[in-house]
């Protein structure tokens, strides 16, 4: 028996080399999209978040525990409730002091804790660190540094804050990191800290480490954690703390969102490949089944057949993976080193390979049965709930699954909906023609392996619309508050000396300027976190900036991030406390801050006296004037103060757009390649559509139909069928829009986005879908001209 | 007792590790970065174990920061009036990242952080009747607040684990810890005469190695241990080693056997054997027994000797003791149970053994410590 099936396999491979070969490319193309997303993914979020937060890397704690006027005994105290097992999941503490100190001119962020403390050092000592020799780190005043802030410690003559220090130079650490007692020290804050990191661990939180590992990223936006309940201190996720966790957070949260578009289109088109490959079986299988094989035998040799594809096409996947996202990044301007393949991503490329290699064949034996049926009214009808209930209750983790649900709604209903409307339309305008009678037929009895090809084509279109419609609504709100934000005229700032060469007198001596406006910069701490504030004068002009109208004499302006973050309104009163004084305001006006990954507070020039002029930095000027005075004004005063810390309003409008760009580069070219994958993924099917009409094709030939006019035929069929897929991704794409703008990016990253109409954003993709299922259906059709002769 | 290089071994995991209750892999040591490494021309001078020095108490029962490392260790057999066994570990390791001396005055109004020493606590409990054998580990730096160590009144704590005088003198002591799965709440008192162990307290492992040592068996113990929340009032025997060095074992050695055995006959016997790369038996194996008066004679490493009768998972989990000499005797020595591996920042097998004579008949119970395996 075993003789006769591997000869019965071995005749097939031989009349049907192609059958084959597509079935291994489908798999091979599916397992390169998981494998490019993945490496891209994981290399984006590494850089990213490293440089967003490297101290994030400290001991891998996951909330920051704070109190107003925190001290060292609340620090005791608190860990002695956790050592009597009072905090429940928390298994590690350390305390926390940061500030900056200026070093030769320029600012630098030190950041002092407790390597014992619960949260150890290891995940911060590099390589280059373990080796380095840090010696005296608990019993001297030794601050770690990167290579160029430990030269200016040491031009600066090893003294910081007029304090000698020993400077140990490590690469890739983003801020100054010293013993707890060395930073409070150079801060001056002996006693004093500012946080206690926690690291909680809970059931929830494992998993969202294992799911991260599966897809990078994806778990950036989700809640991780059940925040910890600690009486008398307030608990905040780390990036509400180091809010620049955030912004790395956003695009790798959305990357993360790209990998499982891949993954599943990939699991598509793998299915599908093995689908239609089995489908070309199926007379071969029933013979068999005639001469006496089992059932169970023909499985096994489909589920053995399936094993080795599935790992062929992994292996080979794998590899043109790691070329496609070497190409990406390139692409993408940077030559970095890559991520290297791990555990995580070979076990994904093989389970991904093999698992739709071996479950493909067999819905190709059940599809069309009223078990198949149930299943899939089952699963649409659970996703129609999921997505329904998601968006009710509204929460980021519902809103995300319920944008996975849409996505199956649209492959169980709507495509194959889409398809029949079509197919009745198609068939009232064919009325009594035979060819459009003919492709009524094939399609109808190829339904379930088309449907599902067509509904992966028909995600990937729609997730291409919706991600491109909030990127273009994102785009244009983001470009609508750099106009409302920058007056006409010369922006000046000086990070290194904090303003005190800008002679403004002189500045308002020059032709053409109509008002010199001085900025006042310090970091401070509301009860539930720090905040930036700026000081200005809050005239009316001056508000009208952040669509507030109105002079604000005594009231304050703060950003969107900060108002989600600390939970706070406009009418609500905050303490400040910062810059060696403390001030309470009312918040007036809660304003779009879009790029700003931290809480930003403006407050009005009248409350400068509450804080200590010497901690206030004033180093931004606005230097207004008629838009025909600036190019003069700007070469005037480049001369003086030098061109890097001279913008213009139009040099800074373009700089903020080049980051926005380019922070959605990677996201535009990823969304490409699930669509071009989900394209062959339809060749794929289409081909087999063709094949299975080969009898058909020989009777229209006798029947006297030109071989032209079949593969017209053909040829028609797919494009009216890639027209419904991408048609049909409409209305999905603008749900996929909808969510991301309203409850996604709100709840995730504290932005508010409204989502507007983008033509380009709808058409592109739909015609990218179309063009896709036209290459697609070109090749089957002009083979299938072919097959009608005799 | 060699309790040894484990001060200089496990905290050597503990600052890189880092950690609350923690079963951190050692990773890379701690030498680099906190300069416990083998001293080199610019490490800090600390005072080395070179010579015979009187022991002055209490000041002796604290600590001695002018040594890199040190530890008290105290471990119990004990059993419920209804006969089920428990054996008992505290160990308070402190690890001296500077001489005392050095560090006076360097840095006014931090002085609380910077003491210079760096604390790991190790707690266990064997539950024999059920073989199980629970652990938790805690560092900490030398704070007030947080771990340290006082001669008088005694007191070594490391937040909240604490072995500490409750009266004016150095006894009765009290042994206290929790975790979320084990808690201790011994009352100690009594106990021998202190032994004084190798050359009046110099305790040589090498020609350039030494430690200082001292021993006190035989300490009478009470209260309860509580396993996975079910609390047992018990009763037995505890023994405390105290020990402090600078270069306490020479680099040649892969690790250390160590027995603290009290024998119901009243002797209480101490044994320690270096385990050389070459195989070669040490010359520096030594040991003690103090006899039911108190009286204490040292043990050479020609006075014992000690052969694996029994290996679990690499372990040797059960020996053939013979003494040679006046307490000429054979013995078999195995453990409780073979579990006893603390699965800490450093792994070793540390548990209670019962002693059994040549007849099989149990005589006795103590610690093993087995490490390098």
């Amino acid at each position: 028996m075993t003789a006769l099936l591997a000869k019965s396999r071995l005749r097939f491979a031989r009349r049907n080399p192609v059958a084959d070969a597509a079935s291994l490319l489908g798999v091979a193309l599916a397992v390169m999209a998981v494998v490019a997303v993945h490496l891209v993914g994981q290399w984006i979020r590494a850089e990213v978040a490293s440089a967003a937060s490297p101290e994030a890397a400290l001991g891998g704690h996951t909330h920051v525990a704070t109190r107003a006027a925190l001290t060292e005994g609340h620090y005791f105290e608190l860990r002695r409730r956790w050592r009597r097992g009072e905090l429940a999941n928390v298994t590690g503490m350390v305390p926390v002091v940061e500030g900056t100190v200026a070093i030769g001119g320029a600012a630098y962020r030190l950041l002092g804790f407790d390597p014992l403390a619960g949260g150890g050092v290891r995940a911060a000592v590099r390589s280059d660190w373990r080796g380095g020799d840090v010696r005296g780190f608990l019993t001297d005043d030794v601050v770690i540094a990167a290579p160029h802030a430990a030269a200016a410690i040491a031009e600066a003559g090893d003294l910081m804050a007029g304090v000698p220090v020993r400077t140990v130079a490590v690469a890739g650490t983003g801020v100054l990191l010293a013993d707890l007692p060395t930073a409070q020290r150079l801060l001056r804050r002996e006693g004093e800290l500012d946080a206690v990191w926690l690291r909680a661990q809970s059931t929830r939180s494992r998993l969202l480490g294992w799911l991260d590992g599966l897809l990078p990223g994806i778990a950036a936006a989700l809640p991780g954690y059940a925040d910890p309940v600690v009486a008398g201190f307030h608990i905040a996720a780390p990036d509400r703390w180091q809010p620049l966790r955030r912004f790395a957070d956003s695009v790798v949260f959305n990357l993360g969102a790209l990998a499982l578009l891949a993954l599943l289109m990939a699991a598509f088109v793998a299915a599908q490949a093995s689908f239609s490959h089995a489908a070309r079986r199926r007379d071969e299988r029933l013979r068999l089944l005639v001469l006496g094989v089992s059932q169970l035998r023909l499985r096994l040799l489909a589920a053995g057949e399936g094993i080795v594809l599935g790992s062929v096409g992994a292996a080979l996947g794998l590899g043109l993976g790691v070329v496609v996202a070497d190409g990406l990044l390139q692409a993408a301007g940077d030559d970095a080193a890559r991520s290297p393949l791990d555990g995580w991503l070979i076990a994904k490329a093989a389970v991904c390979g093999v698992l739709a290699s071996t479950v493909g064949p067999l819905f190709a034996d059940r599809a069309g049965s009223a078990k198949h049926r149930w299943l899939r009214h089952g699963a649409g009808g659970t996703a129609l709930a999921v997505a329904l209930l998601g968006v009710l209750h509204g929460s980021l983790g519902a809103v995300f699954a319920a944008l996975l649900a849409i996505c199956l709604v649209q492959l169980v209903y709507v495509v194959p909906l889409a398809g029949g409307i079509a197919g009745a339309l198609a068939k009232a305008m064919s009325a009594g023609r035979l060819l459009g009678r003919s492709n009524m037929r094939a399609a109808s009895a190829r339904a379930a392996e088309v449907n599902l090809a067509l509904g992966a084509l028909s995600v990937a279109a729609a997730t291409a619309i919706g991600m491109g419609l909030m990127v273009e609504s994102l785009r244009s709100d983001f470009a609508a508050m750099l106009e409302q934000r920058l007056w006409h005229g010369v922006y000046l700032s000086d990070e290194e000396n904090g303003g005190a060469d800008f002679d403004v007198d002189w500045i308002r001596s020059l032709p053409g300027v109509r008002q010199v406006r001085r900025y006042g910069d310090f970091d401070a701490r509301l009860a539930s976190g720090p905040v930036q504030v700026s000081l200005a004068k809050l005239d009316a002009d001056e508000t009208a900036r952040y669509g507030f109208a109105g002079p604000l004499a005594e009231r304050a302006m703060l950003n969107e991030v900060g108002a989600r973050f600390f939970g706070m309104k406009a009418g609500d009163t905050v303490a400040v406390q910062g810059a060696g004084g403390r001030v309470e305001v009312e918040i007036a006006h809660v304003f779009r801050d879009f790029g700003a990954v931290a809480p930003r507070l403006i407050l009005p020039d009248a409350v400068r006296s509450a804080f200590d002029e010497q901690r206030i930095a004033w180093r931004r000027l606005a230097v207004l004037a008629a838009l025909a005075d600036v190019p003069a004004l700007t070469a005037t005063l480049s001369e003086r103060y030098g061109a890097g810390r001279t913008r213009n309003q139009s040099d800074i409008r373009s700089m903020a757009m080049a980051v926005f760009e380019r922070t959605f580069a990677i996201s535009r070219s990823l969304t490409g390649v699930a669509l071009a994958v989900a394209a062959i993924g339809l060749y794929a099917a289409l081909t087999a559509l063709q094949a299975g009409r080969e009898r058909e094709f020989r009777l229209l030939s006798a029947l006297g139909c030109s071989p032209a006019a079949i593969g017209r035929m053909a040829l028609a069929q797919t494009t009216i069928m890639g027209a419904v897929a991408a048609v049909a991704a409409v209305p999905l794409g603008l749900v996929i829009a909808w969510l991301l703008c309203d409850f996604v990016n709100p709840l995730a990253f504290g932005w508010s986005i409204d989502l507007k109409w983008h033509a380009s954003a709808v058409v592109y993709p739909l015609l990218l879908g179309i063009a896709g299922a036209l290459a697609a259906g070109a090749l089957p059709a002009y083979r299938a001209s072919f097959r009608g002769q005799p | 007792m060699i309790r040894v290089g484990s001060g200089v071994l496990l905290l050597a995991a503990a600052c890189l590790g880092g950690c609350g209750e923690s079963t951190a892999a050692p990773g890379s040591s701690l030498r680099n970065l906190l300069g416990a490494a083998a001293p080199s021309d610019s490490a800090p001078r600390f005072a080395k174990a070179d010579r015979v020095v009187g022991f002055a108490f209490p000041r002796d029962h604290g600590a001695h920061p002018r040594f890199r490392s040190e530890w008290w260790y105290l471990t119990a057999v004990l059993a419920t009036d209804q006969g089920r066994e428990f054996g008992v570990q505290f160990t308070l390791f402190r690890q001296g990242m500077e001489p005392a001396a050095r560090k006076a005055g360097t840095l006014a109004g931090a002085a609380a952080w910077r003491t210079g020493q760096v604390y790991m606590a190790h707690v266990a409990v064997a539950d024999i009747e059920r073989r199980s054998h629970l652990e938790a580990e805690r560092f900490a730096r030398g704070h007030p607040a947080l771990a340290g160590v006082t001669a008088a009144p005694f007191a070594a704590h490391l937040e909240g684990w604490r072995l500490a005088s409750t009266a004016t003198g150095f006894w009765p002591l009290r042994l206290q810890a929790e975790t979320p799965r084990l808690a201790i709440d011994l009352a100690l008192a009594g106990g021998k005469p202190l032994v004084l162990q190798g050359d009046r307290g110099l305790s040589r492992k090498g020609p350039d190695n030494a430690s200082y040592y001292y021993s006190i068996p035989r300490i009478d113990a009470a209260g309860s241990v509580a396993v996975d929340g079910k609390r047992h009032a018990v009763r037995g025997r505890a023994w405390l080693d105290r020990e402090w060095s600078t270069s306490v074992l020479a680099a040649e050695f892969l690790g250390w056997d160590w027995f603290a055995l009290s024998l119901d006959d009243g002797r209480d016997v101490m044994l320690f054997q270096l385990r050389r790369g070459d195989g070669v038996r040490s010359d520096y194996d030594g040991g003690s027994v103090a006899g039911a008066g108190g009286a204490a004679r040292t043990l050479a490493a020609a006075d014992f000797s000690l052969t694996v009768a029994d290996r679990w998972r690499g372990w040797p989990v059960a020996w053939r003791l013979v003494l040679h000499g006046n307490d000429a005797a054979r013995y078999t020595v195995r453990a409780a149970f073979e579990d006893q591996v603390m699965d800490t920042s450093v792994r070793y097998w540390e548990g209670v053994v019962f002693v059994y004579d040549e007849r099989g008949e149990r005589i006795g119970a103590g610690y093993m410590e087995l490490t390098g395996y």
